[in-house]
C-alpha cells in the first residue's frame, strides 16, 4: 500500500490497533514517511476547517433568522395597539396613500432594484478570487461589455461556474435578457456550488423580471422564498411580476 | 420554555450520519435551544465576562462538541445540552478563545451527569497555541485560493470519511470515478499550494 493511502487510513482512524502501532513505529524511524505525514496531516486540518466554516456559516444564518423573527414578533403587537386610535388610523391611511403615490411615480424595475443588492451579490472586491478580480473591477465600474470580453477568455475549471454567474450578471446589466437567461438557467438546473446557485437564482429572477417573463419569474420567486435562509429572499420579495 | 429533547445517541447519529442536512438540523436544535442560550448569557453576567459575546461562546462550544463527536470521543454519559453547557462554562471561566482539545479529567457518572457545573469540573479545555492559530490562518488563506468546486468536494470527502460513493451522490455526479478524479485533482492542488508556503512548513515542524 502506498504511503498516501496508509497515512489517510491512519488519519481517518480506520487502522486496527496492530496496524496503528506498526505505523507509529515506522513514523518514528522513517524520515520520508514522517515528512509526508506532516503535510497530509495539514491537508486534513484544512479539510476540517472547511467543515467548521460550513457549520459557522450555518450558525450565522440561524442567528439572523432568529433576529428577524424577534423583530417581526415585536412589530405586530405595536401595530395592533396603533389601530385603536382613529387619528392614528387616518394618519396611517394617509401615509399609505402617500407611499402608494410615491411608488406609482417611481415604479420599481429590475435594473433599479438590482442596484440595491449588487453589493451583496459580489461582496468585497478584495475577497474575489484573483482570476475574477479584473472582471469584477470592470463590473464595479459598470463596464459590462469589457468585463464580458475578459470573462470569455478565462479557462479555469475551478472557477468555471463563478465565471458563468458573472457573465450572466453582465448580460443582465446590458439588458441582454435572453443571453443572461441562457447562461444562468443551466446553472440553476445543474449547480456545482451552493453559493453560485443562490446567486444565479437571484440573477435569473431579475432577468425574468427585466424580460417581463412572469410565468418563469413567479415560479422562481416562489422557489427562492421557499428556500430556508436564502441570502436573496429579501431581493426576491421586491420582484413585481 | 420549550426544551427540545434529543438523546445523545440520536444527536451523535445525526452528526456523523453522512447527511449534511441532518447534521445541520441537529446542530440547529442545539444552537436555538433557549435554555442553553439563556444559561450561557447568565454565566457571562455572573463571571463578568466581556471578552466575547455569549453567542461567540455558544458557537465555539458547538465547534468543540462537533469535533469531539466526529473523533468518537463524546460518550453520551450526559445530555448533549448539558455537555455543551459544561464546555461553554469552562470557556467563560478560563477565558479560552479557541479550543484545541477537550480533556476528560474523570469519568462522568450518573451522580454528576445532569448538572452542567459538575460536568464542567470533570473536563478541561486545552486552548489552541499561537502556532496552531497561525497554522489555521495560513490554511484558511490557502483554502481561499481554491475553487468553490474543490472546497465543496474536499469538505464532503472529509465529512463522508473517504466514501467516494457518498461524495458522488451528494454532488449528484453520475459515477464514483468522477468523485475520485475530482478529489485527487483537488488534493493535488491543495498540497501544491501548501508546499508553496515556506512559513507553513516551518510551523508544521514546530507543531510535530
Amino acid at each position: 500500500m502506498k504511503n498516501f493511502e496508509r497515512i489517510e487510513k491512519y488519519l481517518f482512524g480506520t487502522m486496527d490497533a496492530a496496524e496503528q502501532s506498526n505505523f507509529e513505529n515506522e513514523l518514528a524511524t522513517d524520515a520520508v514517511l514522517a515528512a509526508e505525514f506532516q503535510v497530509q496531516k495539514a491537508e486534513h486540518r484544512a479539510m476540517d476547517l472547511l467543515l467548521q466554516q460550513d457549520l459557522k456559516s450555518q450558525m450565522a444564518a440561524w442567528k439572523s433568522e432568529q433576529a428577524e423573527q424577534t423583530t417581526t414578533a415585536r412589530t405586530v403587537p405595536m401595530m395592533q395597539v396603533s389601530h385603536r386610535s382613529n387619528w392614528m388610523r387616518l394618519a396611517a391611511a394617509a401615509s399609505v396613500l402617500l407611499v402608494l403615490g410615491f411608488f406609482w411615480l417611481i415604479r420599481p424595475n429590475a435594473q433599479g432594484v438590482f442596484d440595491e443588492y449588487s453589493g451583496t451579490l459580489r461582496g468585497n472586491l478584495s475577497d474575489a478570487p484573483e482570476v475574477l478580480r479584473p472582471a469584477e473591477e470592470l463590473v464595479g465600474q459598470e463596464k459590462y461589455a469589457d468585463a464580458l470580453a475578459i470573462l470569455e477568455k478565462i479557462n479555469d475549471p475551478d472557477w468555471d461556474e463563478s465565471v458563468r454567474v458573472l457573465r450572466g450578471e453582465c448580460q443582465f446589466r446590458l439588458k441582454n435578457y435572453a443571453a443572461a437567461a441562457a447562461i444562468l438557467e443551466p446553472i440553476v438546473k445543474n449547480p456545482v456550488g451552493s453559493d453560485n446557485l443562490r446567486k444565479a437564482e437571484f440573477l435569473l429572477l431579475y432577468t425574468y423580471w427585466g424580460a417581463g417573463n412572469s410565468t418563469a419569474g413567479k415560479a422562481l420567486k416562489e422557489k427562492i422564498l421557499a428556500t430556508p435562509n436564502h441570502p436573496f429572499a429579501a431581493a426576491a420579495e421586491e420582484v413585481k411580476l | 420554555m420549550k426544551v427540545v429533547q434529543m438523546t445523545p445517541a440520536t444527536f451523535v447519529e445525526a452528526v456523523v450520519s453522512g447527511d449534511l442536512a441532518r447534521r445541520n438540523s441537529a446542530f440547529r436544535t442545539l444552537y436555538t435551544n433557549r435554555m442553553v442560550v439563556a444559561t450561557i448569557a447568565d454565566w457571562c453576567r455572573f463571571y463578568n465576562f466581556t471578552k466575547a459575546e455569549p453567542d461567540d461562546i455558544l458557537q465555539e462550544g458547538i465547534l468543540a462538541l462537533d469535533r469531539l463527536i466526529r473523533e468518537g470521543r463524546f460518550r453520551g454519559e450526559s445530555k448533549v445540552e448539558t455537555f455543551l453547557l459544561a464546555v461553554c462554562r469552562n470557556l467563560i471561566r478560563d477565558g479560552i478563545k479557541k479550543v484545541s482539545n477537550v480533556v476528560f479529567k474523570s469519568e462522568i457518572n450518573d451522580a454528576t451527569a445532569a448538572e452542567p457545573q459538575l460536568v464542567a469540573d470533570q473536563i478541561s479545555l486545552a486552548e489552541q497555541s499561537e502556532a496552531e492559530n497561525e497554522r489555521d490562518s495560513i490554511l484558511n488563506r490557502t483554502l481561499e485560493g481554491m475553487g468553490e468546486n474543490c472546497r465543496d468536494s474536499l469538505k464532503l470527502y472529509y465529512y463522508e470519511n473517504q466514501s467516494m460513493k457518498q461524495v458522488a451522490d451528494a454532488r449528484e455526479w453520475e459515477n464514483v470515478q468522477t468523485a475520485k478524479n475530482t478529489i485527487a485533482r483537488c488534493r493535488e492542488k491543495l498540497r501544491s499550494l501548501l508546499l508553496e508556503n515556506p512559513n507553513l512548513t516551518t510551523l508544521l515542524s514546530q507543531l510535530k
